[in-house]
C-alpha cells in the first residue's frame, strides 16, 4: 500500500490503516465512535489524500467539462466550484468529480480508484481544446476538517474569513509560504473543508490543527456519516454498470443545458420513468455478516442488493445503501436479508425525485 | 476477387460543395478558402462534428481536395472521419451538412453526435 505525506503523522496518533485503491488509508484511530462523534459535535480533521487530484490548465477546461459531464459547469466563476457526473455515451457514470475553480486553473477531484480513467477519458475527447491536465496527486496533500467548529477553527488557523463561502465556494491561501487550496465542501454530508496543499506543508498543516482542537477521524466514522447523508461512492453506488439517475444524483443533472455525452440517455430515462433501480437507505440489524453485495428480498424474489452498510456508531442497529429495482422502492418497505426469511431490513429514505414522481 | 477498399479519404458531395463556396464568398473566405470538418468531445453520444469556413489550414491539417473544394481536416479529427461523405440538406425539413461516417457505430436522435 502507498503511504500517504500524512502516513507517519497519523500512525503517531494510533491510525489503523486499511487499503483504499491501493493507498495506506487510516480506517480509524481506534474509536470509530468517538471520531463519528466528533465530527457530529466538534471539529474531526481527515487526511484524504488518496482522492484523486487533477490540475486542468487551459481556457477551454470549463467547456470541454460542461460537454462531457452531466452538470451545469461553463460559466463557472473563478471563487466557484461544482460537482458534476461523467458520464459514458450509454449514460453510465464513469466518475463522480468535484471542480473547484480556484485560480486559472480548475482542480478536478477524483474518486480513489478513478483518477487514470478520468484523465484519460477528459485527455481522449480533448480534440483542439486549449486544456492539459496535470495529476497533481502524488505532490499534494488532501485534508479535511467537519463538523460545526470546522469553521472557527479553519478561521484562525489560516487567519482568514471563511463566512461568505458557500458550498463548493474556493479561495487561495498563502499559509507559511505555501499556497493552499480552500474550499468549502460536505464530505461526509457534514459541514466542512476541504484544504489542498503541497505534500511538504501537509504534516504541518495537520499538526497546526490538531494544536487549535481538531481530532483524527477514520474512514470507518467517515463512511458513516456519507451513509448516514445518503451519499453514494464509487465502488458501493457508483459503477460502470449504474446511471446517475440510478444512484440518486438526480441533483447533479443539469435539465436545460443541452447536449452532454449521455445525454439523450439520461433524459430519456428521466422523462419516460424508465429507470429501473434506485438508490435508497436502510435500517438493519446490527451484525457484522451484512455486507455490500448482500441481496435483498421480497417474497422470495430479488428486489436488490446492499451497496453499503454502517455499524457505526455502536447503538444496536446499522444504516445502510441499497440499489433496490424501481417496483420495490418504498418508504418503510420490509425486505429479508440474503434469504426468504432472512434478517429483517426497512426502507427508511428514498430519493426525493422519486417520491416525488410517485406521488404525482 | 479482391476486396474493394474505401480509400481512407473523406468525401464531400457537389450540393455540399456548392454551399460550402457560397458560405465562402459570403464570408469573404478570399481565394485560399476550405472547410474544416474536425470532430469534438461531447453530443449526445461522446463526439460531435464541428464545421467551419476557413480562409486556409491551421499547421497539422490534413488537406484533402473533393468536388472542387478543400477540405480541412485537423490531425487528431482525421481517425474518426476517415472514410466520411459529407452531404447538404436543403429545405424546410432540411437538416444543413449532414455525415455519412462509417466509423460511427450510433448516433443520437439528432444525428450531430455519434460514437465509434
Amino acid at each position: 500500500m502507498k503511504p500517504t505525506p500524512l502516513y507517519e503523522a497519523q500512525k503517531r496518533l494510533g491510525a489503523v490503516y486499511g487499503d483504499v485503491a491501493g493507498w495506506a488509508v487510516a480506517s480509524s484511530f481506534g474509536n470509530p465512535d468517538t471520531e463519528h462523534a466528533v465530527v457530529r459535535e466538534g471539529v474531526g480533521i481527515a487526511d484524504r489524500s488518496h482522492l484523486g487530484r487533477i490540475l486542468a490548465h487551459g481556457s477551454d477546461t470549463l467547456d470541454l467539462m460542461n460537454r462531457l459531464s452531466t452538470n451545469l459547469v461553463d460559466p463557472l466563476p473563478i471563487g466557484k466550484g461544482e460537482s458534476t457526473v461523467i458520464t459514458t455515451g450509454k449514460g453510465r457514470i464513469l466518475d463522480w468529480i468535484t471542480m473547484l475553480h480556484h485560480s486559472d486553473d480548475v482542480l478536478l477531484i477524483t474518486s480513489p480508484e478513478r483518477t487514470d480513467r478520468v484523465a484519460e477519458w477528459i485527455d481522449a475527447y480533448t480534440f483542439e481544446e486549449n486544456t492539459t491536465l496535470e495529476d497533481i496527486t502524488p505532490s499534494t496533500v488532501m485534508v479535511s476538517l467537519l463538523g460545526p467548529s470546522a469553521e472557527p477553527l479553519l478561521e484562525t488557523l489560516m487567519g482568514i474569513s471563511t463566512t461568505h463561502l458557500a458550498r463548493l465556494d474556493c479561495m487561495t491561501v498563502a499559509w507559511h509560504s505555501h499556497e493552499i487550496i480552500v474550499a468549502r465542501t460536505n464530505p461526509a454530508g457534514q459541514r466542512g473543508f476541504d484544504l489542498f496543499a503541497p505534500s511538504g506543508a501537509g504534516e504541518s498543516l495537520w499538526s497546526a490543527a490538531l494544536e487549535l482542537g481538531a481530532s483524527p477521524v477514520g474512514q470507518e466514522a467517515l463512511d458513516a456519516l456519507r451513509i448516514g447523508a445518503k451519499l453514494p461512492k464509487w465502488g458501493h453506488e457508483l459503477t460502470e454498470d449504474h446511471n446517475p439517475l440510478e444512484a440518486g444524483l438526480e441533483g447533479e443533472v443539469s435539465w436545460t443545458k443541452g447536449c452532454y455525452t449521455g445525454q439523450e440517455v439520461v433524459a430519456r430515462l428521466f422523462n419516460y420513468q424508465r429507470i429501473q433501480r434506485h438508490l435508497v437507505a436502510l435500517e438493519l440489524p446490527s451484525t457484522k455478516t451484512i455486507q455490500p453485495g448482500m441481496s435483498l428480498l421480497v417474497e422470495g424474489e430479488t428486489a436488490g442488493y446492499i451497496t453499503s452498510v454502517s455499524t457505526i456508531p455502536s447503538n444496536g442497529t446499522a444504516i445502510g445503501l441499497a440499489s433496490l429495482r424501481t417496483a420495490y422502492v418504498e418508504l418503510g418497505r420490509a425486505l429479508s436479508l440474503g434469504e426468504p426469511g432472512g434478517p429483517s431490513a426497512h426502507v427508511t429514505w428514498v430519493p426525493e425525485f422519486v417520491s416525488e414522481a410517485a406521488a404525482s | 476477387m479482391p476486396e474493394t477498399i474505401t480509400p481512407l479519404s473523406i468525401h464531400i458531395t457537389e450540393k455540399a460543395a456548392k454551399k460550402v463556396a457560397q458560405f465562402a464568398v459570403k464570408d469573404a473566405k478570399g481565394e485560399e478558402f476550405g472547410l474544416r470538418v474536425g470532430v469534438k468531445g461531447g453530443g449526445c453520444s461522446g463526439l460531435t462534428y464541428t464545421l467551419s469556413v476557413e480562409s486556409g489550414p491551421q499547421t497539422d491539417d490534413k488537406v484533402i481536395e473533393d468536388q472542387g473544394v478543400r477540405l480541412f481536416i485537423p490531425k487528431k479529427s482525421f481517425v474518426f472521419l476517415a472514410g466520411t461523405e459529407l452531404d447538404f440538406s436543403d429545405g424546410l425539413n432540411g437538416k444543413g451538412f449532414t455525415f455519412n461516417n462509417p466509423n460511427a457505430k450510433s448516433t443520437c436522435g439528432c444525428g450531430t453526435s455519434f460514437s465509434v
